[in-house]
């Protein structure tokens, strides 16, 4: 090892990507913390939740950052040759959970939540191999595509797909189609990194669409599944009122029984709620942006609870209303509705930093494997925010997917911070310039 | 290359960001006020429940012309109210606290202090006191009023987490943490109240919280005694029963089924009994839901209930009751009596008669001495569910079973000695005392009603194919398309008799089965069925709610021959047979078959000896049902146990529950709470030995005829008009009328007259 390496070492390097990336991470993970503190401070019976999250979350966090910190200094390409092992051993979990489907006296050990099958229960925690999989999914796909050309023919995509299409085929059957989503945004974002013909992946993506209409066909989908997909567009009264017209489609459509009822019904409700959360945040958060209203008198009131205080609190953080899974898949609606338009713009731009460095690693480092691990990164992490956030404002279907750094959720943390050591790791292996670095003066000069 | 791909990927990830951007401006910034505006609404507005009307019960008017109600809706007011104030919870309880704290300007913060606690148990104390003083209802019965509800809400709790356990929104031993619907509604506490009341209450309770008086409907019934049998009642969904409803939750739209289930409606009524339980589905609809916005919103439009309309003619009906409840009184030993008319054009019952009748509703006490009156079972339907042995009535049935089965043919005859067998004069007796009918042949047999005749020809059939034929003419199953419990009456088998007797059928029982007594028992209404499938040849079912849908049937095949013969022989009956002195008119030519059954005395008074939960043994006789004078002994050693302070179980107790108490977590909300007093009232009495110590009928001295043997009969009559296109079957059974053709024929005449008079003649 050279002696400039070494001195490098020695010192590192502050103005590295790594560290915006890492400085973004954090930032957000906090922003998390604050927003389950901000629940927990709520009066309601959710707030007992979140005030275990709270306290849940903080260890992982702890947890997650030692973890980024060893990782960080390994060897990368060490990483990359457990690659495959990892990735099997990662499928292997993935058929061990669906045995609590197939086998019901193994829910102990592997529990039915929400009508899936996507934990592993430890007993100290519950871990979900799916959010694993990510991690592994990344690094194998580039450890796989590191020196081949092979997919810039047709035939060589083969196997990239055949990657992704086992894991999802053993996350569909759970079912956890959030994590389904994620996969082939990656492998394309992947592909498309590499150098794969774009007019293959196009006529792959074509293929697709043409597909799509069997995988909706009512034997193939579940009528709630399908109506979840197409609940999205419920969202615009005009598009209620038409299909009020026409009865066929609208039993094809929305599961439940009079739309005038959407906003209460399962394929409604969720969003309801949250476009109002995200709305009613205003520019700088509902209780700085409207605090006159809310108070009436209701001492008819039948329904909700008490009225007459004055909010120091949005009504979707104190619990009084209700936002079904808040701290999870909704905490970004959350954020728009306790700091408004400013507070819900500060992560989308902590993302983009952290996409940025992660092209900026990409560009710099040269050797084939890091370069497509930090691709796989930044396309993780670019698709599972668009999905949350898109999902939040109603501009995608509902699907579970948790918003990175910041959802509740230990796996789903861990998960990301040990993403982002690996290209950290991969990023201190930079290669150095020898010439002085620009704008570096001695204090002398 | 890569540099450039890599420039698109940041390219897509600032597009993507822009375009939320965008997305949150718009929601934020341009729609912000509308969303906060919106959940304004969601914090002042309130859903209700408008309830569905619930469907009228209507019969035909008189001759089959026109609906006349029989059940409906009556409006009337009801005092209700909030629930929490009747069983607190920590959400209510911390509402209020902040209300009170808020109204006197207090800076106390965080948890409610002892002496707020104790300022809102007072506060619930005095309008207790206050709603007891202004509705004059005893404290008592304001306490087991909102006792039996906090128990019911309870339970409708208990079934929505076992709901949400089943749809694993729920983990096994967790609990609801959010107040459902039930626990924040007004529930009726003093009901039907008339409009003058109303406005006294209203003024009086104007400045009361928790407390109104709010517009509702009971169910009215119009019909006086008629078909008190069948109407049935309603009542207010218990919490047991919520289970079986589907449950309105708005995050479970999907997990509704429209076609399958009837919604449940916080405080709606379901049928309990009779019509109102069988037809609980048409009769309920379903409910809707108003927002309480400015204007109020109706949110889902409620759809009322369907009326149903019975088959029955109102006029021929109450003058079924009327006639067979004369003759009842009549017969001294008659204790209750039964009617029914088959309309064989559609197969729909147009009367259904079942006396001793009662008035609808009936008061608790009425019930009472309903229950406990051993002797007459007014509560009994004596038309659809009780089956006696049909005795005579069945010959004309075996005849054509006869045929049918090739076991006779047109001139057989018979000889009667007026006993089957000579050297047993006391066995298998015809009713004719030797020297009998002589020389018959079916025709006659079947006008002169001759057992011996039978009882031979029943011996050729055999029993199990006697049986089996029975149940092709509707015995022993149910008439069909009446969706009210029915009495299935019995046809043994082979299995039964192994079971019951542990002996195989005998030629005995064929002899008895052949005219109709041994074991055999049918309902008044499957008599009906059988002659109509006799007339018909085909078994239909009967109707008795208009636009049911009834199967077609199925054919007999009947020998015509056979047929011929049976029905000359029930012609013959009237014109110089059995039923010819009571039934015969000249205005109609009818015909009929007289029925006595012989029967068993009823046990109408017992002795009954217990243990009493002190181990003391104690006797006492009674009149009433046996199990019902238990279940009075029951209940009285129960209200023992129970704490002085009103007869609810768990009223009694909330009194001591406070408000401190249920924010110390002492007392569990939404799990059993507080079960104290009810343990010491669980210990059992004991049962030792019952004995029936009078029985009825009693024979007075001057009905005993000596060398017969006196058992009592019930009497039954079977009979159509017009006799060369039978249009109608008439059916009556008076239990112990002793002789058909004294006790029901005149009731089968006068009826069949009415029926002319109505229009049913042609």
């Amino acid at each position: 090892m050279s002696k400039v390496r070494r001195i490098y070492k020695k010192y590192f390097d502050y103005t590295t990507a790594g560290w915006a990336i890492v400085l973004a991470g954090l930032t957000l993970s906090v922003v998390g913390l604050m927003m389950l503190r901000e629940l927990s401070m709520g009066s309601g019976p959710a707030s007992e939740v979140a005030k275990n999250c709270l306290v849940k979350q903080g260890r992982f966090l702890v947890v997650s950052v030692v973890a980024m910190v060893i990782i960080a200094r390994m060897n990368y390409r060490k990483i990359g040759r457990m690659a495959y092992p990892l990735f099997v051993v990662t499928l292997l979990l993935l058929v061990l959970v669906l045995l609590g489907r197939y086998v019901p006296p193994l829910r102990g050990i592997f529990p039915r939540r929400n009508y899936s099958y996507r934990w592993i229960n430890l007993y100290v925690l519950s871990v979900q191999p799916s959010e694993f999989l990510k991690i592994t999914y990344v690094l194998a796909l580039a450890w796989y595509l590191r020196y081949r050309h092979n997919y810039r023919r047709f035939r060589g995509l083969v196997g990239p797909f055949a990657f992704t299409i086992v894991p999802m085929i053993l996350i569909l059957l759970e079912p956890d189609l959030g994590t389904v989503m994620l996969l082939l945004p990656v492998l394309f974002m992947m592909l498309f990194a590499a150098g794969a013909k774009i007019k293959h992946l196009v006529l792959i993506v074509v293929m697709m669409i043409v597909v799509s209409p069997v995988l909706f066909s009512p034997g193939v989908m579940h009528r709630y599944q399908r109506s979840r997909i197409f609940g999205m567009l419920l969202q615009w009264s005009e598009v209620r009122n038409k299909l009020k017209q026409w009865p066929e489609v609208k039993k094809f459509v929305y599961s439940g029984q009079s739309l005038d009822n959407w906003h209460r019904s399962r394929q409604g409700y969720q969003l309801y709620h949250s476009k109002t959360a995200i709305g009613s945040g205003g520019g700088f958060g509902f209780v700085r942006s409207g605090r006159s209203i809310g108070q009436t008198d209701a001492s008819q009131d039948e329904m909700s609870v008490d009225q007459t205080v004055i909010p120091e609190q949005g009504p979707y953080t104190d619990g009084t209303r209700p936002l079904p899974e808040a701290q999870n898949d909704f905490i970004y609606a959350i954020i728009c509705h306790e700091y408004g338009f400013v507070g819900a713009v500060i992560p989308i731009a902590l993302y983009i930093i952290m996409i940025t460095g992660l092209v900026e690693i990409s560009t710099v480092v040269t050797e084939p494997f890091g370069r497509l691990t930090a691709v796989g990164v930044m396309a993780m992490i670019l698709t599972q925010c668009t999905i949350n956030m898109a999902m939040t404002m109603g501009l995608m279907p509902i699907t579970g997917v948790t918003l990175p750094f910041v959802s509740y959720g230990g796996s789903s943390l861990l998960t990301y911070f040990i993403l982002i050591a690996v290209v950290i790791a991969v990023d201190r292996a930079r290669p150095i310039n020898m010439g002085p670095r620009p704008f570096e003066f001695r204090d002398d000069d | 290359m890569f540099k450039f791909r890599m420039k698109i990927l940041l390219g897509v990830a600032v597009f993507v960001a822009v375009a939320l951007v965008l997305r949150l401006y718009g929601l934020q910034i341009r729609g912000g006020a509308r969303a906060r505006r919106e959940i304004e609404l969601q914090r002042v507005s309130r859903y209700r429940p408008i309830r569905a009307r619930r469907g009228r019960i209507l019969a035909r008017g008189k001759g089959g012309v026109g609906t006349v109600e029989l059940v409906a809706n009556k409006a009337s007011f009801e005092v209700r109210v909030y629930y929490p104030v009747m069983e607190p919870d920590r959400w209510w309880i911390r509402s209020q606290i902040r209300k009170m704290r808020k109204e006197s300007k207090s800076k106390v913060r965080g948890r409610p202090t002892e002496a707020e606690l104790t300022a809102l148990d007072d506060q619930i104390a005095e309008f207790w006191d206050r709603l007891s003083r202004i509705t004059d209802q005893q404290p008592e019965q304001l306490g087991s009023r909102r006792g039996r509800i906090v128990k019911s809400v309870r339970r409708i709790v208990r079934g929505t987490e076992r709901h949400q356990r089943r749809l694993g929104h729920l983990g096994a031993d967790d609990h609801l943490a959010y107040e459902i619907l039930e626990q924040r509604m007004y529930y009726p506490v003093v009901v039907d109240i008339d409009d003058a009341q109303a406005v006294r209450l209203r003024l009086a309770l104007a400045d009361q919280r928790w407390v109104r008086v709010d517009p509702s409907s009971s169910r009215m019934f119009k019909s006086g005694k008629t078909l008190c049998h069948i109407l049935g009642r309603t009542r207010r969904i218990p919490g047991t029963l919520v289970d079986r409803y589907s449950y309105p939750d708005p995050k479970d739209d999907d997990d509704r089924d429209p076609n399958e289930d009837i919604e449940y409606m916080p405080g709606q009524m379901e049928g309990f009994s009779g019509l109102e339980l069988a037809y609980n589905k048409e009769l309920t609809g379903t409910g809707g839901w108003v927002r309480l916005d400015d204007p109020p919103e109706i949110v889902v439009m409620p759809e009322d209930g369907e009326d149903i309309v019975l088959t029955i003619d109102i006029e021929l009906q109450r003058y079924c009751e009327r006639r067979v409840q004369e003759q009842v009184d009549e017969l001294y030993y008659a204790t209750a009596g039964a009617a029914v008319v088959l309309d064989l054009r559609d197969n729909s019952l147009i009367a259904l008669a079942s006396v001793p009748t009662y008035n609808l509703p009936p008061t608790a006490e009425e019930l009472d001495r309903l229950y406990g009156d051993a002797k007459h079972q007014p509560t009994q339907n004596r038309a659809l569910n009780v089956a006696h042995a049909p005795g005579s009535i069945i010959k004309p049935i075996v005849a054509q079973i006869a045929f049918d089965l090739g076991k006779i043919s047109t001139g057989h005859t018979q000889y009667c000695y007026g006993r089957m067998f000579r050297d047993y004069p006391d066995r298998f007796r015809c009713w004719k005392p030797p020297p009998g009918h002589g020389s018959i042949g079916t025709i006659e047999a079947i006008s002169q009603s001759c057992d011996v005749f039978f009882y031979r020809v029943g011996q050729k059939i055999t029993a199990n194919l006697l049986a089996d034929s029975y149940r092709r003419f509707g015995l022993g199953s149910r008439p069909g398309g009446i969706r009210l419990p029915c009495g299935l009456g019995l046809v043994p088998d082979e299995n039964w008799m192994e079971r019951v007797h542990g002996r195989k059928f005998g030629d005995g029982d064929a002899r008895n089965l052949a005219i109709g007594q041994g074991d055999l028992l049918i309902t008044p209404v499957q008599g009906a069925v059988m002659l109509s499938t006799l007339l018909t040849g085909r078994f239909s079912p009967v109707r008795l709610v208009e636009g049911d849908r009834v199967g077609p049937g199925v054919g007999l095949n009947l020998d015509p021959r056979g047929h011929r013969i049976a029905l000359a022989g029930m012609e013959r009956a009237v014109t110089d047979g059995t039923a010819h002195k009571y039934a015969y008119t000249d205005r109609v030519d009818l015909a009929g078959k007289t029925g006595s059954a012989q029967t068993s005395r009823r046990n109408i008074r017992w002795s009954i000896t217990y243990k009493d939960p002190a181990g003391v043994t104690k006797s006492f006789e009674t009149d009433e049902f046996f199990r019902h004078a238990i279940g009075k002994l029951r209940r009285e050693y129960r209200m023992k146990g129970r704490p002085v302070g009103g007869a609810g179980e768990i009223g009694a107790d909330l009194s001591v529950v406070s408000c401190k108490t249920i924010l110390d977590g002492r007392v569990e909300i939404n799990r059993s709470v507080v079960v104290t007093a009810k343990e010491p009232s669980r210990s059992e009495i004991t049962v030792l030995s019952t004995k029936a110590i009078a029985k009825w009928p009693e024979f007075r001295e001057q009905d005993i005829q000596p060398g017969r043997p006196n058992d009592p009969a019930h009497a039954w009559f079977v009979g159509y008009f017009p006799t060369d296109r039978p249009r109608l079957v008439i059916v009556v059974m008076i239990e112990y009328g002793m002789a058909g053709g004294s006790g029901t024929g005149p009731v089968f005449k006068d009826i069949a007259l009415k029926c002319l008079e109505l229009g049913y003649g042609g």
